[in-house]
Order: C-alpha cells, then sequence, then structure tokens
C-alpha cells in the first residue's frame, strides 16, 4: 500500500508505520479463511475426540455441557402441537384391506422392539447411541393387510404440514421404528411425542414427529423437506466423508 | 507556544468509520439472538415462526462482513478511511511492549488503538470470516459431505461462545471507558489526546 505525499501528518504517520509493521487485517482474514478449512476437515474427528475421552474419563455428564451436544429442536410450524393423549389415535390407512387406528396405551401393549442407534442430523450434529423403543413399523403394516398395489408408506405428523415416506421395501429391510419411548423415557413433546418414527441408517427428517397417520400407497409423497431439495432416499451413508 | 499551528483534530472516528462499525454491531448482534434462539434447547421450542428466525439469520450472516470488505479491498488507497483501516489493522513495534505490560502504556505511542483494541479487531474479523463460511456449509446441507457439516457445526458452535465473551468484554470496555460510546456513536471528538490523529496545516 503506498504511502500518500500531501495528507494530513499525523495520517501519514500512520501508513508510514503501517508500511513498517505488520499487517494484522491481512493475518486475521487468512486465519478465519484457515480456522474455517481445517473445520470442515478436522473438526468433526477433533469433536469426536473430545466426546469420547469425555467419556472415557468418566466425565460424561461434562460433554452435555460442551457446544452442539445433545437434540437440537426443530419444527417447521410455530411450535409444538398440542396432542391430547386420551384422545391420540395412530391412524394406518390407505391401500390395506383392514384400516386400523390405535390409541396410545393400545400401541404400548403391542410388541415392543428396542434398538440403539445414534440420531443423525443432515445439517452435522449427531446423539449417538439412542436407545428407541416402540412398535415395528413393519409389523402394524402386516396387521393391516396391505393389498395389491402397495409400495410405499407415507407417514403425516400432527402439524399438519410435515410429511415423509418411505419404499415398503425399506421399511422392512431398515427396521423402521413406531417409536413411543427414547431413552427409557416416554417421548417428551419436544422430541415428536407421544408417538414418532424412527428411522435407521436414514437422516432425522425421515424420523417424523408427531406420527399420527400411515397411509399406505403405491407411490411416495414427496416429503418437507424433499419439496425444498433434500434426497428422499436419505441414506447416511451416501453422504459421508469429504 | 504563540508561534506554534494551532492543531486542529479530527474525531477519533469518521463518519464512514462510524458507519461500518454499526453496521456490523447490528448484524451481529442480530445474529446473536436469532442464532440464540435456533441453537438453544430452552428457548427453539418457544420461537414463534422458525423459517422466519432462520432467514433473517442467514441475511445478517450475508451482511456483516460485506462493509468492512468493501472499505478493506476497494477504499481508495491514500482516502483517510483507507489510513485509519491500516491503522487499526497493523500490528507493530509498541503493539508488542504494550501487551508486556497492558493499559500502562497508553499514551501518545498507542494512537488512537492499544494493541488489547487492535486484537479485539482482528478477533472479531478472523471469527465473522469462520462464521460465515462455516455457517454457509451448514446451510448448504446436502451438496457438502456429512463430516464438513459437522466439523462446520462444531466451529460454528464454539465460536459463538467465544464470540459471546469477547463481545461481552468489548461491552463492559465501552461502560468502563464512557466516552468511547459518544465517540463511536456520534463522533464526539476524544478528550484524550492520544486518540486524536493531528492534521498540522
Amino acid at each position: 500500500m503506498g504511502v500518500g505525499g500531501d495528507f494530513p501528518k499525523g495520517l501519514t504517520e500512520i501508513a508510514s508505520q503501517s508500511a513498517a509493521g505488520s499487517n494484522l487485517a491481512r493475518r486475521s482474514v487468512l486465519i478465519g479463511l484457515g480456522v474455517a478449512v481445517s473445520s470442515l476437515f478436522i473438526g468433526a474427528p477433533v469433536e469426536n475426540l473430545v466426546r469420547n475421552s469425555a467419556s472415557a474419563l468418566g466425565a460424561g455428564s461434562l460433554t452435555s455441557f460442551l457446544p452442539g451436544g445433545g437434540f437440537r429442536y426443530y419444527t417447521v410450524t410455530g411450535g409444538y402441537p398440542l396432542i391430547d393423549m386420551a384422545s391420540y389415535r395412530l391412524k394406518v390407512s390407505g391401500l390395506v384391506d383392514t384400516v386400523n387406528s390405535y390409541g396410545f396405551d393400545e400401541l404400548s401393549r403391542l410388541n415392543q422392539v428396542e434398538l440403539i442407534d445414534d440420531f443423525q442430523c443432515v445439517t452435522g450434529w449427531v446423539v449417538k447411541g439412542v436407545r428407541w423403543k416402540g412398535v415395528a413399523l413393519a409389523d402394524l403394516i402386516e396387521m393391516a393387510h396391505p393389498s395389491k398395489g402397495a409400495k410405499a408408506v407415507n407417514f403425516y405428523s400432527a402439524d399438519n404440514v410435515y410429511s415423509e415416506s418411505l419404499s415398503l421395501a425399506q421399511v422392512k429391510k431398515l427396521g423402521v421404528l413406531v417409536a413411543i419411548s427414547m431413552d427409557n423415557k416416554l417421548l417428551s413433546q419436544a422430541h415428536g411425542g407421544p408417538v414418532r418414527l424412527f428411522v435407521p441408517k436414514m437422516f432425522g427428517y425421515k424420523s417424523i414427529k408427531w406420527l399420527n397417520e400411515i397411509r399406505v400407497s403405491s407411490s411416495q409423497v414427496v416429503g418437507y423437506w424433499e419439496q425444498n431439495g433434500y434426497p428422499q432416499d436419505a441414506y447416511i451413508a451416501n453422504y459421508q466423508g469429504l | 507556544m504563540s508561534d506554534q499551528p494551532t492543531p486542529s483534530f479530527t474525531p477519533r472516528f469518521i463518519m464512514s468509520e462510524r458507519l461500518i462499525h454499526w453496521s456490523v454491531a447490528v448484524c451481529f448482534v442480530t445474529l446473536l439472538l436469532t442464532g440464540s434462539l435456533l441453537y438453544f434447547p430452552a428457548l427453539a421450542p418457544v420461537v414463534g415462526d422458525r423459517a422466519l428466525i432462520v432467514e433473517v439469520h442467514i441475511y445478517a450472516g450475508f451482511l456483516v462482513l460485506l462493509p468492512l470488505l468493501l472499505a478493506m479491498v476497494y477504499s481508495p488507497s491514500h482516502s483517510e478511511l483507507r489510513l485509519r483501516l491500516l491503522e487499526l489493522g497493523t500490528w507493530g513495534e509498541s503493539d508488542r511492549d504494550w501487551l508486556k505490560r497492558p493499559m500502562k502504556l497508553d499514551g501518545p505511542t498507542t494512537g488512537r488503538f492499544n494493541a488489547g483494541q487492535k486484537l479485539n479487531g482482528a478477533f472479531f474479523l478472523s471469527s465473522l470470516i469462520a462464521m460465515c463460511l462455516t455457517g454457509l456449509v451448514m446451510g448448504l446441507y446436502i451438496p457438502s459431505p456429512l463430516s464438513a457439516r459437522q466439523g462446520a457445526t462444531f466451529l460454528h458452535d464454539i465460536g459463538f461462545y467465544l464470540m459471546t465473551i469477547v463481545f461481552l468484554g468489548h461491552v463492559i470496555m465501552v461502560i468502563r471507558h464512557r466516552g468511547s460510546f459518544s465517540e463511536m456513536a456520534f463522533g464526539k471528538e476524544s478528550p484524550k489526546l492520544e486518540h486524536r490523529v493531528v492534521k498540522r496545516q
């Protein structure tokens, strides 16, 4: 940067001092860029290392104070839908011979399946080893006797906005759960309670919250986020690594 | 003394500096508030229109550095603004001395900014750049790989905490040095001699 001639003297002095000193501004820009770019490559391993060593040191509870720990809450509407437990019904309808509907108690008396799996959000955060419990979605569909043209299962949320879908083959393959409990506690409203879906191996947006209708169909609906460009086959493994 | 030319003083911050400062400040506080609403589990559920908050956060992120970067790149190389930015963005011998004995060496050699103030500016420039880039990766979701998204989210979280702390420190310093607020807000002249840029005719 050149140093001017007929400028206020104070400022000219500043400029000549600047020429002698090191450029803090340029360095700041480079540090900002460097830190951001390296976070893309080493941020995830560093975070995992910190979390694992914290829990290895018996300071597992400390990890909840780490930035980014735990679930982050997303709704696509103004808030949580208010669901009355007493009148709640989960409907199984569509291309089925028997349309069923279950109250919460009826669901909890059905054969319960437990599985432990990570909850991975498409935005990057993850909750490791969540203990899910509920009814196998395949069982619910089986009990409704899907008719011939059934190829897909569509899901609808009590928020009246969110929808999701899976192919019938995916439902069978992935062991999808109609979850009523998480980490040994009934699902809270924030987590999509009383009943939500949990789809293993896929991003969290497939695991629709406040589930109140399962509709067997000949084709998959384009879900809320899928209308916004997310893939319908949301296998985490397809989007891993750099 | 009477035969000396009377020095005239420009304010510590000229209008263009103040506009840049306050545009960054307004965007930063907006980002801090909308980010907190989106991030904290306790606050997230009470937000009315999440989509709107997300949008405001993203637009503020695009705008926060724009005026400063434009000024750094496009201000004419001999303009007063460029020279003033240069003063803030230059690290010299006196700054190293100041760091060894903080606060003790404020005086004519430090000019308008001591080393602590320069580092405050450098911290915000670095971290805002890092926050904008990681935010961009977080906003792009699918085209970027999952590990990059996780890493970006992690840094964005850490940046949030660090910036909040440094920002509170900045506010505390302003409260402790009363005059500095009206210098930045209203362009008042600094009572301190060392803050003045001396123009000799």
